[in-house]
């Protein structure tokens, strides 16, 4: 079966509110997507209420480092500077809006838009949310560790890697189609980091094969990874929500028995089959 | 009966995601200079403008604006309630510094210093006065 992407891209607001008091300038406003994947447009939104002041500038930051301005008295009115994985398309950008196309790894960050009301009160306020790139994995989870045959009563020891994705995928393992959740069972690993940011996540699986993990005379192992990074959480007034459409690829074992079912096959060999099956889940 | 405290405590400098934080430690009654860097990146480029905010507050609470002019004859102000007349900017200092006359308990907090240029990159740092009151 072929690997079908589904991604959606929803824009959540995640706006930091600065509310000021005793000055006209009231508040600003900060919406940026949450995730976007390498190649992709963002619109970064910066909305604010001047109250009687008139503004003075519109800066951008990435991660405090600015890229772009817009200062109504100067010619040209908006500029941007060089900064690493920002691409500002000036035609597009202005007072409220800046938009970044060719995203790429180093797009990720914390952006912040800061106001500033004219002379004399210079009055500021700024809002700021986390972009996050997201490379879906483009190969399937490996099981590594698998023997030829097992004898009941014999360790299963396996591990399962995930393909390089950002964020890291969250790895499960399936017996029987029944999670494996025992900490003992369960062996976690840390991430192996790749370039640009990428990593694979491994999760190993150990326990001693007994007769009850045959049903109909075989076993199925699956590894399970799952990209449906959690929202970004930051202070309270932040929205938490899932991605509508996980994305999952797994990687199946199968063991046979080779002879009839249990409970009669004992000690007897096991065949070992690896299944490689895609799967995309809707959620 | 009086005991006498360090008078000042070396700054200490810690960047932070970019932004660099300055700790300085004062005794109440003292003069502070708090440091701001002013310095610009390129030969061509020029300070167009300096404000001050203490963290709470949204409005800047000493400016010094040299948008219309030489930034040597940049207008300064101070807000009443906070330094008001105590305060005095030094750009001529390595890095500049924004002398305090008199620091007083409720000075302290964190203060963060904008410099726009008319050119380069706003540069945003900040200063973190601890005032340790008089025995």
């Amino acid at each position: 079966m072929n690997f079908i992407a589904i991604w959606l891209l929803i824009r959540i607001l995640i706006g930091r509110f600065t509310t000021l008091t005793g000055a006209d300038l009231k508040w600003v406003r900060v919406s940026v997507p949450q995730y976007r994947i390498p190649g992709d447009m963002a619109l970064l939104q910066c909305d604010y209420n001047l109250g009687n002041d008139n503004l003075y500038a519109v800066k951008w930051y990435k991660d405090n480092e600015e890229f772009f301005k817009f200062l109504p008295k100067a010619r040209p009115e908006a500029s941007s500077y060089s900064v690493e994985g920002i691409h500002v398309d000036m035609k597009s950008s202005n007072r409220t809006t800046v938009v970044l196309y060719s995203l790429n790894f180093k797009s990720s960050g914390l952006y912040r838009c800061e106001v500033s009301a004219e002379a004399p009160s210079f009055a500021s306020a700024q809002g700021e949310a986390r972009m996050e790139i997201v490379y879906l994995p483009k190969e399937d989870p490996q099981i590594s560790g698998v023997e030829r045959e097992y004898q009941i009563g014999e360790m299963v020891n396996l591990n399962c890697t995930s393909g390089k994705s950002h964020p890291a995928s969250i790895l499960h393992w399936y017996v029987n189609e029944q999670q494996v959740l025992a900490p003992g069972t369960i062996i976690h690993y840390p991430p192996i980091q790749h370039r640009h940011g990428l990593s694979s996540s491994i999760l190993g699986l150990r326990f001693v094969l007994t007769p009850k993990h045959f049903v109909g005379g075989s076993m199925k192992i699956k590894c399970i990874a799952v990209l449906s990074p959690v929202l970004w959480m930051g202070d309270k007034e932040s929205v938490v929500q899932s991605l509508p459409i996980k994305q999952m690829r797994e990687a199946l074992l199968l063991v046979r028995s080779s002879a009839p079912p249990p409970p009669q096959i004992h000690s007897r060999l096991l065949a070992v089959t690896i299944i490689g099956l895609i799967v995309l889940y809707h959620s | 009966m009086t005991l006498v405290l360090l008078k000042l405590i070396a700054p200490q400098l810690i960047t932070h995601g970019s932004v660099t934080i300055v700790h300085i430690e004062v005794v109440a009654g003292e003069a502070v200079y708090l440091p701001c860097d002013i310095s610009t990146q390129t030969s061509n480029d020029q300070v167009a403008l300096v404000l001050w905010y203490r963290e709470d507050l949204g409005t800047p609470i000493y400016s010094v604006d040299g948008r219309d002019r030489d930034f040597n004859l940049a207008e300064r102000w101070s807000d009443e309630n906070v330094f008001s007349n105590r305060a005095y900017f030094m750009p001529e200092k390595q890095p500049a510094e924004l002398g305090v006359d008199h620091i007083r308990e409720t000075d302290q907090g964190v203060y963060r210093c904008r410099v726009d240029f008319r050119i380069g990159q706003t540069r945003n740092s900040k200063v973190n006065l601890t005032v340790i009151g008089e025995y």
